[in-house]
């Protein structure tokens, strides 16, 4: 395998790996940006 | 809403059925109906109630099942319906000629809280005592006829399913319709009586007439319980115990868990040897070998422990033991002011701080919430484990205190107990400053003793074990190819070290050796990551870090256990098998400065466990806090207090360490 076509496998998986971070973390900030199932009260407690 | 007219004057009488959650109402409702209920909704709302027919002293009646309650303070929805129909506040439903207050002899105390309120009520009560039959397996004994006169309500022993009482419940609801029962006189209260005096009194009340009416006919192993509870509920001979019983977990974890650690580490260097010999060589091998299975690998060896600890967990909180456990810590908790509901999620925190903090909504009062919230992160996590266990595999291993007791043991039992104890005083502190609230009274269960049920011991062991494969799997992979990347990258041209080969100096194997030595660490210090790293150590230099444990510490912000990946790849293990550095914690250990100095010592290992115990390194944590308080404010503040206190604990554990002559 030459080195240029290893480097592109690379480049590749990192880029990869890049993206499924960035878009876990996107998803985790629409999940913590959307309202909590009880309101703004932070309190659920009592439902 | 109006109030509604009583229907005996139409000949039809009204009973209501109430009772907590899963107590048999309705199998009796059923029973007494002979199944022909029909079903309502009421006006407005989607709570169901059900409806029947049931024939009492001759007359017909209409038997509403009201929702499953503990309570009747109107504080939630069903609490709220159920108040109205025995209030008669609901429109087109008399207010009840009587109640059937449904109530599990095998939970008399839950139980009997609802009737304390249901007898305030001055509507002819007449509790029916379900699961008798169970209740008398478990070798007790009820006098229903003194039960009736201490509570002074009518009682009456059923068994539904069986038919067994139900004739007798028939002519007790019929003998108390009309009347006007008097409230017992240990639940008249004051008007301007506090709601937790209210509480305490009707517990006090519930204790009085179980006490008087119940007889245990297993007397020795009830007796044989209460004993060992007050040895193991104790205010010291129970913490003694307690901290025992986790020495002697972390020890049985170290000693356990080695052999299937070793045969891990020595199964991931084969791996990386294979695919070493397969791949051809160059940047794709490096980054297979060094980043994917060194940072995965990494991880992964520290399976055994996880597996371990949450054996033990699941057989302590099975056997019942964790719960004695809870409630010695919520005593002391409670003395600082902390909410006795904190305990919980705090003991859940212990697996991870995300089910800690979702655990939190069971705390009414948002302050207390809140407080919670901040401070469950310091209970230490599994995924602190396996920085823990690095740390003293590498530097404590073989030690003991005492000549028996196992030192890292002690340090593991010390890392614990120290989130524990900062929990206490944060929150404590929290509770006295920016979240002041009064304490709110709280009653602990605490179930029986009994042996653990291996099933859900070996499931939930199991369970804990995949998720910590999936994550290695998925984040701590990709966090491990990134990290890779920027260790590898940019590359710096080939440097060599001046070594003489001839005349009986370094053999040729020996200056490649050296130089590919040279080169490696050359081309890290010159990476992305190497930069970064240098950036940020005059900052962590006075904990005793250097760069390389910078860069460590900053990956480990998005996940913790990714800085044993980190220091994996950046001491490169894996690189060659039969090297004795292919091991990392021989890599840890003989890891040098530029100065020739060592890098770590065992003052340096203490402090980053510290650090690790007070830091917040958890994207998902954070996430789970900005949703739970709908804030970025907390999820901030939480960032920066812990992270303030971990470089303070930090610092004064290798300064104060220094100071007393270690290194």
């Amino acid at each position: 395998m030459t080195f240029g076509i290893q480097s592109v496998i690379v480049i590749l998986i990192v880029v990869a790996a890049v993206a499924f971070i960035v878009r876990g973390s996107l998803k985790t900030a629409r999940r913590s940006t959307r309202k909590s199932a009880c309101g703004d009260d932070c309190n659920c407690g009592s439902r | 809403m109006k109030t509604a007219d009583r229907a005996i004057s139409n000949g039809e009488l009204t009973i209501a059925l109430a009772g907590n959650p899963n107590a048999g109402k309705t199998t009796l409702f059923n029973e007494l109906t002979g199944l022909h209920q029909k079903v309502a909704n009421y006006p407005g709302v989607t709570v169901e109630r059900k409806e029947g027919n049931w024939t009492v002293g001759g007359k017909q009646a209409r038997l509403i099942d009201l929702p499953g309650l503990y309570s009747i303070d109107a504080t939630s929805l069903d609490e709220q319906i159920a108040r109205d129909v025995l209030t008669g506040q609901v429109e087109g439903l008399p207010k009840p000629d009587a109640i059937v207050a449904v109530v599990d002899s095998t939970n008399l105390e839950r139980n009997l809280y609802l009737v304390t309120q249901l007898l305030e009520l001055k509507i002819p009560t007449i509790v029916a005592l379900t699961m008798i039959d169970e209740f008398e397996r478990q070798k007790h004994e009820i006098d229903p006829n003194r039960f009736a006169k201490l509570l002074s309500a009518p009682a009456v022993a059923v068994t539904a399913s069986k038919g067994r009482g139900i004739e007798e419940l028939s002519a007790e609801v019929a003998k108390a319709i009309g009347s006007v029962p008097e409230v017992p006189e240990g639940l008249r209260f004051d008007a301007d009586s506090s709601n937790n005096s209210r509480i305490f009194g009707r517990y006090h009340f519930i204790s009085d007439v179980v006490q008087g009416s119940v007889r245990h006919k297993d007397l020795e192993a009830h007796n044989f319980s209460e004993k060992v509870d007050k040895i193991l509920t104790h205010r010291i001979f129970g913490l003694l115990i307690l901290a025992s019983v986790l020495l002697v977990v972390f020890q049985t974890i170290f000693s356990w868990a080695n052999i299937p650690m070793d045969l891990l580490e020595q199964g991931f260097g084969t791996l990386g040897d294979t695919v070493r010999g397969v791949l051809p060589e160059g940047v794709l091998a490096d980054l297979v070998v060094d980043g994917m299975i060194a940072g995965v690998g990494g991880v992964l060896v520290f399976l055994p422990q996880i597996l371990l600890l949450f054996l033990f967990i699941s057989l302590l909180e099975d056997s019942g033991y964790m719960a004695r456990a809870a409630f010695l810590l919520d005593k002391l908790m409670s003395r600082v002011g902390l909410h006795g509901k904190t305990f919980l999620p705090l003991v859940s925190s212990f697996a991870c701080a995300i089910p800690g903090i979702m655990a939190t909504r069971t705390i009414e009062n948002p302050k207390d919430r809140l407080v919670t919230i901040l401070i469950a992160p310091f209970m230490s996590c599994s995924a602190r484990l396996p920085v823990y266990t690095l740390m003293i595999a590498t530097f404590f291993a073989g030690q003991t205190v005492l000549g028996f007791v196992s030192l890292g043991a002690v340090l593991m039992l010390a890392m614990y107990t120290l989130g524990i104890v900062a929990a206490i005083i944060v929150g404590f502190i929290l509770k006295k400053t920016v979240l002041k609230t009064s304490a709110a009274p709280f009653v602990m269960e605490l179930p029986p003793y009994r042996l653990p049920n291996l099933r859900n011991v070996f499931q939930n062991m199991f369970l804990r074990a995949w998720l910590f494969i999936k994550r290695a799997g998925t984040v701590i992979l990709a966090i491990s190819i990134v990290l890779w990347a920027l260790t590898a990258f940019p590359r710096s041209g080939p440097t060599y070290v001046h070594l003489n080969g001839a005349n009986g100096g370094p053999t040729s194997a020996e200056v490649s050796a050296a130089n590919d030595e040279f080169r490696k660490s050359e081309q890290i210090k010159h990476s992305f990551a190497g930069q970064l790293g240098h950036a940020i150590e005059p900052v962590i230099k006075p904990l005793g870090f250097d760069w390389k444990i910078g860069v460590g510490l900053i990956a480990s912000f998005a996940a913790r256990e990714v800085l044993v990946s980190t220091l994996s790849i950046i001491y490169n293990v894996g690189k060659d098998s039969n090297e004795e550095s292919d091991n990392l914690l021989t890599a840890i250990r003989e890891a040098k400065r530029d100065d020739g100095g060592k890098v770590w010592t065992p003052l340096t290992a203490l402090t980053l466990m510290v650090f690790f115990v007070f830091a917040m390194q958890c994207m998902s944590t954070l996430a789970v806090v900005r949703r739970e308080t709908n804030s970025w404010r907390w999820a901030g503040f939480m960032v920066v207090y812990m992270t303030v206190l971990a470089y303070v604990a930090a610092f004064v554990t290798y300064q104060g360490g220094r100071l007393l002559g270690f290194e």
